[in-house]
């Protein structure tokens, strides 16, 4: 059941990747896109349609990785320590810690991709998208990276 | 009546809280999965196997923002922190950086 659920962690991490990547970049984007190369269409959409997918896959990751956390926490950590990988440990830490101050930031991203914020609040958005992007590659990476090192039982 | 929210303030509130509650060690709650008990308060119990602060820390966190969401105005709160809402996450996530760094040594 709990290598299901971390299947499941990773493939939800994936599309919250994909979207809020897709997003990030088309927001930073100066001029519409007019060319018909690959770049050109993927900055091309409209960034806003990711908004609500992003809230709901990050909710779901984040629920997903507190799910199966404890098993990390026996199986895993305990392992990590005995092979005195702290590193590995302190990765582990500042995912989870990343992970939960990134749930902060989900009302005020959803706010500040309401169109009536289009002119006044251009600079937080990308800022805050940014910062959201941040934690989800990182705390993607840091998982992929540990579950190489020691899976989950 | 619908009750007044602001995502800024929940933002900052939560932000600091978790902040906090990490460098003080004050999570509300530490949860021990080896049996699934639940302890009330910081202190580590004996004979429970490893603890888990995390969760507790998260409560802390969830409480203030949700308090300061429903008592702090948008309005004067937007108008505070408008192009330099984004310092106090990444602030957060520093100090989280600087409280783990024993690990990295």
């Amino acid at each position: 059941m709990t290598i299901a659920l971390l299947i499941l962690h990773g493939l939800v991490a994936i599309a919250l990747l994909g979207a809020i990547t897709h997003q990030f970049i088309a927001a930073v984007r100066r001029s519409p896109a007019r060319g018909t190369a690959f770049i050109d269409r993927y900055k091309g959409v409209n960034p806003r349609v990711f908004a609500n997918a992003v809230v709901v896959l990050y909710l779901a990751a984040f629920v997903l990785g507190a799910v199966i956390y404890p098993s990390y926490r026996l199986n895993v950590r305990v392992a990590f320590e005995q092979m005195a990988l702290g590193a590995a440990v302190g990765g582990f830490e500042l995912k989870e810690h990343f992970a939960g101050l990134g749930v902060a930031l989900l009302p005020l991203y959803l706010w500040l991709w309401r169109p009536e914020r289009d002119d006044s609040h251009g600079r937080d958005r990308l800022a805050i998208t940014g910062i959201l992007a941040f934690i989800v590659w990182f705390d993607l990476l840091v998982g992929h990276v540990l579950n190489n090192l020691r899976g989950l039982p | 009546m619908k009750p007044r929210f602001s995502p800024t303030a929940f933002m900052a509130a939560y932000c600091i809280a978790y902040s906090v509650a990490l460098a003080l060690d004050l999570p509300l709650f530490i949860y021990y999965p080896l049996g699934g008990d639940f302890v009330w308060g910081p202190h580590p119990a004996q004979g429970l196997g490893p603890g888990m602060a995390w969760y507790g820390i998260m409560a802390d966190a969830l409480i203030a923002a949700v308090v300061a969401a429903l008592v702090v105005p948008q309005g004067w709160i937007d108008r505070l922190l408008r192009h330099w809402a984004w310092v106090i996450p990444v602030v957060a996530m520093l100090v989280s950086i600087w409280f783990m760094r024993g690990f990295f040594a």
